[in-house]
């Protein structure tokens, strides 16, 4: 595909011809006077489109994340790159010493953004609204199918009680629980909704204004009870097309987006500066399991592939991406690698394919029609499963995961997927476990939940390792998820934006604290 | 002309019906439903089928179809499969936002095209007239979506005198900063809207300059300004007034590819963004509502063209 400024310089020639004009400088620097770039006082970050849920008790896109982890703040954060847990809201995390409760003392003096104070109620209130699966995000807070209940203890203790020992219970309550304030909800709010009748938290911003396709703007928190924001206004405007973000972040229109590896050089010029950071994310091809039953068929697809070669087509240099062999991330302490590795075989892949029974067989593959990085992993999966005899037809869709999810019944045999779900080997159960709420590849194995169920509650670091490694073997085993790399998240910033270090680049919330970016 | 408005309107009714029969047939073949908007890959089957039924998502097609086309004449079309948000609602919110880009657009591209499409005919085979014909001709080669990025790095990036994104900056809604952000997109529809009409008036002046009257005004002396102002332009012109019918559905479609380089938050980027995301009931809205436009438009057409020239009302009456 032509660059953009190959695109514009042949583009400028014809223009030039035609409208009489002449730019004297004929390069890259802008040679007018900015009317359009970012007004001080406000950080404008770019986001690809709007957060598909803005509940914060059941949202699980990037979008609705972010969006959470601005207006409100959780008990504690788990770094995803060293696995600690910082607290947040909580001031300790106190588990019992049989490991069947875990006491969460509260900061006092925290309030929510209508001038409440935040109590033990809302934090109950919160996690037993959580725990209720028809709320489409409970997975965290149920043990072997039992749910965690949580009591208050007084007005700033609460105590949570687990059906049996957990060792991934700290983390799965921290995870991604954002506490929301009792006293603004009736009593008959429907919580698996999208979207929630008001938007009161506790964190640094407070949701103003909301444009569906335009933006979300947010002012200051006066009621926050860290260190106030100094930007005073915080907007995320919704573009989709990526040339119009890298030419916005160059006239400084937004002072932050994603950008790809190819974009890169183009930025050189501006005054942008990239920052590159791991998000422990897994860049896999995923097989809808009704819809290829067909074991060695989906064995002969693995060794068909070269991962190296999609994960270079996608992120381009080697430095942009480490290459995955399992479930989880190979920054993960619990990743093995001690796995079927499905190392390129194209003769072996014909031969299951001979040994499939399948004649010419054909699987249709979906995948974000939108996202520059899945062009490039499904064009070269197409060519290498090609040369096994297996033919690929591609899908785009956007919003492709709505189909995955009817299972025998979706348009879709594979997709190219992508999750980031933590230093917590047990928070992958979510996507694998046969009753997971994100089990997009309809997959069911008994010996995989029992190994999951093994995990959770083993009492010793060998034991879990035991379980989760067997989980990581059972499922490259059965050849329903082709790992492909961890990429690095890249992240363009305005050079008058500072802070970025505070604030913290993070997997999924962008930054850890929005709040602690400042204006140079 | 009531009978003629009643008649076509009759006519139109039956055509709007048929149109929207064949909308609701394509939607119950695709494989989604309305269930498939808020189901998860964890929720019981059993629950499923429950929800259908009580969304009477089980009834006969033409049960179905008469519900929905109950709901569509009081302006619901349904919920995005993406957004989960009613369709007529958001419809409302962009349909304006479309209109306030595209319909600037049209006019001045309208007006330019006259202008210049009548000088070209007047002037046929000179240097004016070439430049006019070939600039058209490169017009209509180039792709919308190459210009708009274009003008984007030339007035946006390098100029740095509109902004890039969206109709308003945050939390600014006064004239000023929206002609501002109206600038980059109405240029380049205006490029893709003259272009066809220019040609068009052209082509029109050239004709009428061979027939009869013209030869007329000339033996009684009349200059080549009196002929086309008072005269060539009138004829011309008429067949533009059809022309300004068939825009309509332009008015809220007209700028996909436009909307969507520019981020601005018309019917257009909605209907990219539905298509995109597979979001059926979005697209089968838009594309009913283009429709019932297109057929508006032709009747409104007609009927301006039957009210500005008496012999089409003759016709009419035999």
């Amino acid at each position: 595909m032509k660059t953009f400024k190959s695109k514009v310089a042949a583009a400028l020639v014809l223009g030039l011809l035609f409208t009489g004009c002449a730019s004297d400088d004929g390069g890259n620097e802008p040679s007018g006077t900015a009317t359009s770039t970012t007004r001080t006082g406000t950080f404008t970050y770019a986001i690809s489109g709007d957060p598909s849920s803005s509940n914060a008790i059941n949202t699980g896109d990037r979008w609705g994340l972010t969006f959470a982890n601005i207006v409100y703040e959780p008990l504690a954060r788990v770094d995803a790159s060293t696995g600690q847990t910082q607290l947040v809201l909580a001031e300790s995390i106190t588990p019992s010493d049989d490991g069947l409760s875990i006491t969460v003392k509260l900061k006092s003096g925290v309030l929510f953004s209508d001038g409440e104070p935040l109590t033990a109620d809302d934090v109950v209130f919160t996690y037993t609204i959580k725990a209720i699966k028809e709320n489409g995000a409970a997975d965290a807070l149920w043990i072997n199918d039992q749910p965690i209940t949580v009591t208050k203890v007084d007005d700033l203790t609460v105590r949570f009680d687990l059906p049996s020992y957990s060792a991934a219970a700290v983390s799965g309550i921290a995870t991604e629980t954002f506490i929301i304030p009792k006293h603004v909800f009736p009593a008959d709010t429907d919580f698996s909704a999208n979207e929630l009748p008001s938007y009161v938290g506790s964190n640094g911003y407070q949701l103003a204004e909301y444009r569906r396709g335009e933006y979300l703007k947010f002012v200051v928190n006066e009621n926050y009870h860290g260190d106030k924001p100094t930007i005073p206004n915080l907007v995320l405007r919704i573009v989709a097309n990526a040339d119009t973000v890298k030419a916005a972040l160059q006239t400084g229109e937004i002072d932050a987006a994603y950008v790809v590896p190819a974009q890169i050089p183009d930025l050189a010029t501006s005054p942008v500066t990239v920052y590159p950071y791991p998000e422990g994310r897994v860049a896999y091809l995923g097989v809808v399991v009704p819809k290829v039953p067909n074991e060695k068929l989906r064995q002969a697809l693995f060794f068909a592939l070269d991962r190296a070669q999609i994960a270079k087509a996608a992120w381009l240099d080697a430095a942009n991406y480490e290459l995955a062999y399992t479930i989880l991330p190979p920054s993960n302490s619990w990743a093995t690698s001690d796995v079927e590795q499905y190392t390129q075989n194209i003769e072996k892949a014909k031969q299951l394919v001979a040994e499939s029974g399948v004649n010419n067989p054909r699987l249709t593959l979906g995948y974000s029609g939108g996202d520059l990085q899945a062009q490039a992993e499904v064009a070269v999966i197409q060519a290498q499963a090609g040369a096994a005899g297996i033919t690929i037809e591609l899908l785009p869709n956007d919003n492709y995961y709505d189909e995955i999810e009817k299972g025998a019944d979706s348009a879709v045999d594979l997709f190219i997927g992508g999750y980031i779900m933590g230093t917590e080997p047990d928070g992958y159960g979510g996507l694998f476990r046969s009753d997971g709420s994100w089990n997009y590849f309809s997959y069911a194995n008994s010996e995989v939940d029992a190994a999951f169920a093994a995990g959770a509650t083993a009492y010793t670091e060998n034991e879990r390792r035991a379980a989760y490694y067997q989980v990581q073997q059972l499922i490259a085993q059965d050849a329903i998820f082709y790992a492909i790399a961890d990429n690095l998240k890249i992240i363009a910033i305005n050079d008058r934006i500072s802070g970025i270090n505070s604030a913290k680049l993070v997997s999924i919330y962008t930054f850890a604290d929005f709040a602690k970016l400042s204006e140079k | 002309m009531l009978g003629y408005l009643s008649r076509r309107l009759l006519l139109a009714l039956p055509l709007l019906l048929l149109i929207s029969f064949v909308v609701f047939a394509v939607m119950q073949l695709l494989p989604y439903d309305v269930i498939d908007s808020f189901a998860r890959p964890d929720m019981d089957p059993a629950a499923l089928q429950l929800l259908r039924e009580r969304y009477g998502l089980d009834d006969p097609f033409i049960v179905q179809y008469g519900r929905w086309l109950w709901g569509v004449l009081q302006g619901d079309f349904g919920y995005s499969l993406v957004s989960r948000h009613s369709i007529a609602d958001d419809l409302l919110t962009k349909i304006p936002h479309s209109i306030s880009l595209v319909l600037p657009a049209y006019l001045i591209a309208l007006v330019l095209a006259v202008v210049l499409g009548l000088l070209a005919g007047a002037n046929r085979g000179r240097m004016f007239d070439t430049v006019i014909d070939s600039s058209n001709a490169l017009f209509i080669a180039m792709p919308p979506f190459w210009f708009a990025l274009l003008v984007m790095y030339f007035f946006g990036y390098q100029l740095r005198l509109f902004p890039i994104i969206g109709m308003h900056s945050v939390g600014r809604s006064d004239v000023a900063d929206f002609l501002q952000h109206l600038f980059m997109p109405c240029l380049v529809l205006i490029v893709a809207f003259y272009p066809d009409m220019s040609r068009y008036v052209r082509s029109s002046a050239i004709g009428q300059l061979n027939e009869d009257y013209v030869m007329v005004q000339r033996a009684f002396g009349a200059s080549k300004r009196e002929i086309f102002v008072s005269h060539v332009s009138r004829h011309v012109l008429l067949p533009v007034i059809t022309q300004l019918g068939l825009a309509l559905p332009m008015l809220v479609t007209g700028a996909l590819i436009t909307e969507t380089i520019f981020a601005w938050p018309g019917v257009g980027k909605y209907f990219a963004d539905a298509v995109n995301s597979f979001d059926y009931p979005v697209v089968m809205a838009v594309l009913l509502l283009s429709a019932a436009l297109v057929i508006i438009g032709n009747l409104l057409a007609d009927i301006s063209y039957r009210l500005a020239d008496p012999r089409v009302r003759l016709k009419g009456e035999l």
